[in-house]
């Protein structure tokens, strides 16, 4: 099978040929652009919903030819955002709705309160959905899709916004869902200690093409190369010492005066360190993260920059998806952003975007339009146009979201150089690999409070 | 738990009256009626327990939209009369007007919008009179603008941290915020409309679809149906 979107010279599908058996725990890997998603959305039979171009080839599903007819219903998809996943007003009523389309003889009301305590939604059914956090979202999303009872169920990266616990829980789930009910499970994600131990199939995928096909255990991933990169940039890593660049003093913050998102919170973050705040969804890191920022005020408290400069200019707070700020016509333009707008003399803005570019690897790409990237490169971008500011401290809310190995190598060696020339970093992961491989402290926030402020015992150095 | 006021109104009584306000407000030209309109939403939006994020994209639309329309008007009003003086007070005038309009509008919209979720409005749309597709379009369409202004809200923070200035009188400045939007949303549209059928949220189905039109919901599509002829006799 093959796949070429419309519009576009090289095909995103290519020589495509898989069997797929059902109750498989099917996990699809491979760098940023590779086809998973494409390949996954063909194997649940929405592509002729979702992706707009020619499909060549044969595609089975069930037993009936859906190379051109795509075969809707079939399965259910849980993508990586949850925001656009669901349409009910309360956590019962969302679930419910995936019962009411469901066909053949069940009891409704215990149907419905399994699915809501797979997940431990059960004490939450009351509430409603726009006031749950993402990882709440995200399990919410995955129920309804198991409340369909679908013969596939395909996963696109569900875990970017789900804490360690929450994570090991829904593979957990996925996996006596695929047991006790013969659901086939496709599952997209970049994690592969946790997806290896899981599947019982996996398939390698590589610019359009699958490179491996078999079982987990014959695969041998490439060893931690991102860990190998970062040593690959040979800066040390200096673990504190330098002069103190943020305070956060007795910090508390809610939303709306009312939940406390914060509760006297109490960091510091020293030139050289990289330190990662770690935690559970919804413990406050990207909070913690917009108050460094500047962009909510503590409600209690206080945050002080060592920089003469305002807090606005003095952090550089990098987001998680890039195509929410990317908006120039040329890599180079989108890069001189910030310090234009920070009135940094002609000569200062040219040398310190072009410093930034090579700093992540995209001196060469100056002049392409920044949406032509690919998702990788959008990222490097994106945080190339924050180190081309005058910031002393850099933040970073889930760097390593959607990132494959290479990417993430790229992203800890770009960390490490900055903290090696002195600079501060400050980030908020799910990550535990990446945070072990970059910190050199890690805090843990836990209901808002931090429970743990240690020295990172790990690394590559 | 007492049952919100709303929830006895049948939900295609709560879209055809959103229908006649939206309609009264985008055509009404007298200054008195409209601005009762506006007080009037503005009163149902506080009292139908409109969501917090609700509130700040009502304050973020004035801070935004107004000064804007302000300003087009008063420029309209110069390049009429080349006088200052004249174009100020047209402008200010005409300025008002439209924007109590738009205010109406987009008060109507963010209270149907709490007042009556997307499985209820996908649920309207029976495939007997329209067609899914068309049934899916709108029912997104009808939750497009509030879902923006969050997205716009959030693009804007992000830009605001790469030292984003908004300045009203140069187009070049909104461009950070205007891209992303126009990118975020079309994709957010793509994917929505994706869940949409694998969820199997069709027009035509669901509770909402089931209920029963009752005599006060008879009688106030009737009154909204005259609302709406009235001004084309």
């Amino acid at each position: 099978m093959g796949f070429q979107a419309a519009g576009t010279e090289a095909p995103l599908l290519e020589d495509i040929s898989l069997r797929i058996q059902p109750g498989e725990r099917v996990g699809i890997i491979g760098p940023s652009g590779s086809g998973k998603t494409t390949l996954g959305l063909h194997l649940a039979g929405l592509h002729r919903v979702a992706l707009l171009g020619h499909t060549s080839g044969r595609l089975w599903l069930n037993g009936r030819d859906c190379t051109q007819n795509g075969c809707e219903g079939f399965a259910g998809v849980v993508l990586q955002n949850p925001e656009i996943q669901l349409f009910g007003e309360t956590v019962e009523e969302e679930v419910s709705l995936s019962l009411q389309q469901r066909t053949g003889s069940f009891d409704r009301q215990s149907e419905l309160d399994r699915c809501l305590n797979l997940f431990g939604l059960g004490p939450v059914r009351d509430q409603r959905v726009a006031t749950l956090s993402l990882g709440w979202k995200q399990r919410l999303s995955v129920a309804s899709m198991l409340a369909f009872d679908p013969r596939i169920l395909l996963l696109d990266e569900p875990t970017s916004y789900l804490d360690e616990a929450t994570a090991n829980l829904l593979f957990d789930v996925l996996a006596a869902q695929a047991k006790d009910t013969g659901l086939t499970v496709l599952l997209i994600e970049h994690d592969l200690p946790r997806l290896m131990p899981w599947a019982s199939h996996l398939v390698a995928m590589h610019q359009g093409r699958i490179v491996f096909d078999g079982s987990p255990a014959s695969y041998s991933p490439p060893s931690r190369s991102f860990l190998q990169r970062a040593d690959a940039v040979g800066t040390a890593r200096s673990v504190s010492g330098g002069e103190r660049v943020l305070s956060i003093e007795q910090v508390s913050f809610g939303y709306n005066g009312l939940r406390s998102a914060l509760d006297n919170i109490s960091l510091s973050v020293a030139g050289g360190e990289i330190v990662a705040v770690v935690g559970p969804n919804g413990s406050g890191k990207s909070t913690l993260l917009k108050l460094v920022k500047g962009l909510l005020e503590p409600d209690a408290g206080r945050i002080i920059c060592a920089s003469p400069a305002p807090r606005m200019d003095a952090v550089g707070l990098v987001f998680q998806n890039p195509d929410s700020q990317l908006f120039a016509h040329s890599v180079l333009e989108e890069c001189s952003f910030l310090p234009r707008n920070q009135n940094l003399p002609t000569q200062e803005i040219s040398s310190r975007t072009r410093r930034a570019l090579a700093q992540v690897g995209l001196e060469s790409q100056a002049e392409r339009v920044p949406f032509s990237l690919s998702y990788g490169e959008k990222r490097r971008l994106t945080l190339a146009s924050t180190l081309s500011g005058r910031s002393t401290l850099l933040c970073l809310d889930e760097p390593t979201v959607g990132l494959d190995g290479d990417c993430l190598g790229q992203m800890a060696g770009i960390l490490r150089q900055t903290s090696g020339e002195g600079g501060a970093v400050l980030l908020a992961s799910h990550d535990p690999d990446f945070v072990k491989a970059v910190a050199t402290r890690v805090v843990t926030l836990c209901a808002g409070r931090v429970v743990e402020d240690t020295a990172s015992q790990g690394g590559a150095a | 738990m007492t049952a919100a006021w709303w929830t006895k109104i049948h939900p295609l009584t709560r879209l055809a009256l959103f229908l006649t306000v939206s309609l009264r407000a985008a055509l009404g030209q007298e200054f008195l009626p409209q601005l009762l309109l506006f007080v009037g939403l503005l009163l149902l939006l506080f009292t139908c327990g409109a969501a917090a994020s609700h509130y700040r994209l009502l304050i973020w639309a004035h801070v935004l939209g107004l000064p804007g329309t302000f300003l087009l008007f008063i420029a309209i009003g110069y390049e009429n009369t080349h006088v200052w003086s004249q174009a100020l007070s047209w402008g200010a005038v005409e300025g008002a007007r439209y924007a109590l309009r738009l205010e109406c509008l987009f008060l109507a919209n963010l209270v149907f919008i709490s007042i009556t979720s997307t499985r209820e409005i996908v649920s309207l749309f029976s495939h007997r009179w329209m067609p899914p597709t068309a049934g899916t379009l709108l029912s997104t369409a009808v939750r497009f603008v509030p879902l923006s202004l969050t997205e716009a809200r959030r693009i804007y923070d992000i830009q605001r941290c790469r030292g984003l200035r908004l300045r009203p009188w140069s187009p070049r400045s909104w461009l950070p915020i205007i891209v992303p939007l126009f990118v975020s949303q079309m994709c957010r549209a793509h994917d929505t409309s994706v869940m949409l059928v694998v969820r199997r949220i069709v027009p035509g189905t669901g509770a909402a679809a089931a209920q029963k039109l009752k005599p006060l919901d008879w009688c106030v599509l009737a009154v909204s149906l005259a609302i709406c002829i009235q001004p084309m006799l």
